[in-house]
């Protein structure tokens, strides 16, 4: 019976116990405690899942949300401010603003303006960060990785105001390892991959290639030799 | 016995694979690799991972070999120590060569006749006759593994684990353990048999498909 998978909906105030739901939509703020399997999850405001979510579908979220387990869903869209204190699991992720995880991140295509804290692996397939705030992951692998400092058009064009010269503006990862790897202000012990190109900002200890290896203008490399 | 593996490094692997950074990482993030496979060691670079040699060669072949005909999820889920949801007929097992008769024989006359049976207690007959063909263990006891798999085995769920059978002075036992995990016996005790069950679970996977 498809009829007795119901829709969950916290407008204004509200908590809820966890499970089975169609669709998830908290407006305003809401709780959800214990587990929750759902098609689509959406988010405006504040939300907090104690337990694990998982989404078939699509997790959108505008405002804060913090996931005290692991957050699995095919697409996750996220607008605002994400704490995951376990794992981030998705096909894809687009996130502006800030994400923090307490574990690994993984995602076929993984997009990220902002900031980001990973203590575990970031692992994607396609992966595009622009540095907006000083971001930090423990380990990061994929094929295309791209780190760039903010575009020129920045999404919030106050934040030069209320943070003034972005000086702080670095990704600190202990090793990054792909298969064509693009950074710009990214502070690395290691940095491994075939096609490499290390921009302005950059800081690495030790760069290891297979194919090719750029070391454009303002960037600092204390070793580096072909693999 | 010797149960240091040799470890090789990712560089390394990669090189000797003929694999790229890209394709290692998709295949952990689709669980086509055991986590406990990735070990970390520091180095004077800091830390670099490492990997179980033999094993990490073998399956980097596999998914090589199988990637063109089924997906990568599926894949994944052939590797993975989980049982499958999959029944096959008693008859089936047979006549593809996945279970002899004897053994079948000696499950239905142990257990009652199913015409059907689920994954699980195929994986139980196809042990039994891993056991049975190997010669060094009768029916007798392959009663006591059989109780010891179904009272035991499904608390291991999704986890690798090793099936021993050992002697000594002609007495007989087994028990099941989790990997991965060392023991050591005095010399008396002999052990006969020492199955790793995800191994089994994966080939049996690859026949039943």
């Amino acid at each position: 019976m498809k009829n007795s998978i119901k829709n969950l909906k916290i407008h204004g105030q509200g908590i809820s116990t966890g499970g089975k739901y169609n669709t998830i939509s908290i407006m305003g703020e809401g709780k959800i405690n214990g587990h929750v399997d759902c098609v689509n999850l959406k988010i405006y405001g504040e939300g907090e899942i104690d337990g694990d979510l998982k989404a078939t579908s699509t997790v959108n979220i505008k405002g804060h949300t913090a996931f005290r387990g692991n957050l699995e869903a095919k697409n996750v869209k996220i607008q605002g401010e994400v704490e995951v204190n376990g794992e981030l699991i998705a096909d894809e992720a687009v996130i502006s603003g800030n994400i923090s995880i307490n574990g690994d991140c993984n995602a076929e295509i993984f997009t990220l303006e902002g900031g980001l804290t990973i203590d575990g692996l970031l692992n994607a397939d396609v992966l595009k960060i622009n540095l907006y705030w000083p971001s930090n992951v423990h380990e990061i692998g994929g094929t295309e990785i791209t780190v760039k400092k903010e575009a020129k058009l920045s999404f919030l064009g106050l934040k030069d105001i209320i943070m003034p010269s972005g000086a702080n503006k670095k990704l600190t990862a202990d090793i990054i390892e792909g298969d064509n790897i693009n950074l710009e202000n990214t502070q690395a012990k290691v940095v491994r991959g075939n096609n490499i190109t290390i921009g302005s900002g950059c800081k690495i200890e030790l760069v290891e290639y297979k194919d090719s290896f750029k070391n454009e203008e303002g960037a600092e490399i204390i070793t580096y030799r072909k693999m | 016995m010797n149960m240091e593996k040799e470890l090789i490094s990712k560089k390394e692997l990669l090189e000797l694979a003929k694999i790229s950074y890209g394709q290692l990482y998709r295949w952990k993030r689709k669980n086509l690799i055991p986590e406990d496979w990735f070990i970390r060691k520091s180095t004077y670079t800091g830390q670099e991972t490492f990997f179980p040699k033999d094993k990490m060669l073998d399956r980097i072949q596999k998914i090589k070999n199988m990637k063109g005909d089924i997906s990568l999820d599926d894949l994944a889920n052939m590797l993975s120590p989980n049982l499958m949801e999959m029944v096959m007929e008693s008859e089936n097992l047979i006549n593809r060569n996945i279970v002899s008769k004897i053994t079948l024989d000696f499950y239905t006359k142990e257990r009652g006749k199913y015409k059907e049976l689920n994954f699980e207690k195929i994986l139980y007959l196809y042990i039994l006759d891993k056991l049975f063909g190997s010669g060094k263990i009768n029916f007798d006891e392959g009663k006591t593994v059989l109780n010891l798999l179904e009272n035991y085995y499904p608390q291991y769920k999704g986890k690798s684990c090793e099936l021993n059978f050992l002697r000594k002075l002609g007495i007989y036992s087994c028990f099941l353990i989790s990997k991965p995990s060392e023991i050591h016996f005095e010399n008396g005790i002999k052990i006969v048999k020492r199955l790793n069950l995800s191994d089994l679970i994966e080939e049996l996977k690859i026949k039943m498909v």
